[in-house]
């Protein structure tokens, strides 16, 4: 996006959340992420995070990549890998003593 | 056998029944501890310091939980023991990573990229690694509410009981750490569904 049309973008912006009614600003929308995502925002709260979704492309797509950035580290692996015969030794012998 | 019996066993101070746990055990203990110090040597000294005070403990250990839930909090708190007393002032500030806001507090912000899905780029190993990597680049005092909330999944009154911080504090910190690992994955997806 040129500068021109990007200042225009925010310019639009800017005005929707002036004028549509319970419009809230992206820094407000931030505040509630948090809540939003918790599911434990009341539902006029929610209500206002959607509506400025409909408008905010930005925070919608903010929105999306926050909810995939906790997916992705929620299916990262508790595995249990190998333990060293000389761990196990170790903790064997530090009990002992 | 039941574990009531394996823990009488221990509780009477049978060798075979503590070598029994620590070589079951050892294995997520391990990866539970890495997870919050990261250095591997540091982990070993964890699970190990978990061990001696579980045999010291196993007395008071009535059954309500299951043992293995027992040991997870011993380690989990010989680990948060640790990274207390070692704690790393050379971090990189979480404020870089934090989303920004002009004059009108309209966000600017670059756009994600198109994914299938999370679970699809994670069938790659290598992501999952990535994903660690990034998670432990998030400066410590994020990182570990982190993964006490999401992948721990313990509820933001335990935590902050955990930590002895208030429940607004854990929820200010996920939600930066959620957004600073946002902007760390951000790279790393875009390179691996590039066509």
């Amino acid at each position: 996006m040129t500068d021109a049309r990007l200042r225009l973008s925010r310019a639009l912006k800017w005005a929707m959340m002036r004028y549509i009614p319970l419009m809230i600003t992206c820094r407000d929308f931030d505040a509630l992420l948090h809540d939003y995502v918790e599911g434990s925002l009341t539902a006029g709260l929610r209500r206002r995070i959607q509506i400025h979704c409909m408008f905010c492309r930005e925070c919608s797509d903010y929105l999306l990549g926050y909810q995939q950035t906790i997916k992705l580290e929620k299916t990262v692996p508790v595995d249990d890998g190998d333990v060293p015969e000389s761990f196990v030794q170790a903790v064997l012998s530090a009990r002992r003593a | 056998m039941p574990e009531a019996e394996f823990v009488r066993r221990l509780k009477a101070g049978d060798d075979s029944a503590a070598e029994e746990l620590v070589r079951e055990h050892s294995g997520w203990m391990l990866s539970l501890a890495r997870r919050y110090v990261i250095d591997n040597a540091l982990a070993e000294d964890c699970v190990q310091e978990a061990f001696l005070n579980a045999f010291r403990s196993i007395e008071r250990f009535e059954g309500r939980s299951k043992l293995k839930s027992w040991l997870h909090r011993i380690v989990l708190n010989e680990a948060l023991k640790t990274i207390h007393s070692r704690r790393r002032w050379d971090e990189r500030p979480i404020e870089d990573l934090l989303p920004e806001f002009d004059k009108f507090d309209c966000r600017v912000e670059g756009l994600w990229p198109e994914i299938a899905s999370p679970i699809e780029i994670l069938e790659g190993n290598q992501i999952r690694v990535l994903v660690t990597e990034k998670i432990n680049e998030l400066p410590t005092k994020y990182r570990i509410v982190l993964l006490l909330r999401d992948i721990e999944e313990m509820s933001t009154a335990e935590t902050a009981a955990l930590l002895k911080i208030t429940e607004g504090t854990v929820k200010v910190r996920l939600h930066r750490a959620r957004s600073a690992l946002r902007v760390l994955l951000r790279p790393v997806i875009g390179a691996e569904t590039e066509p």
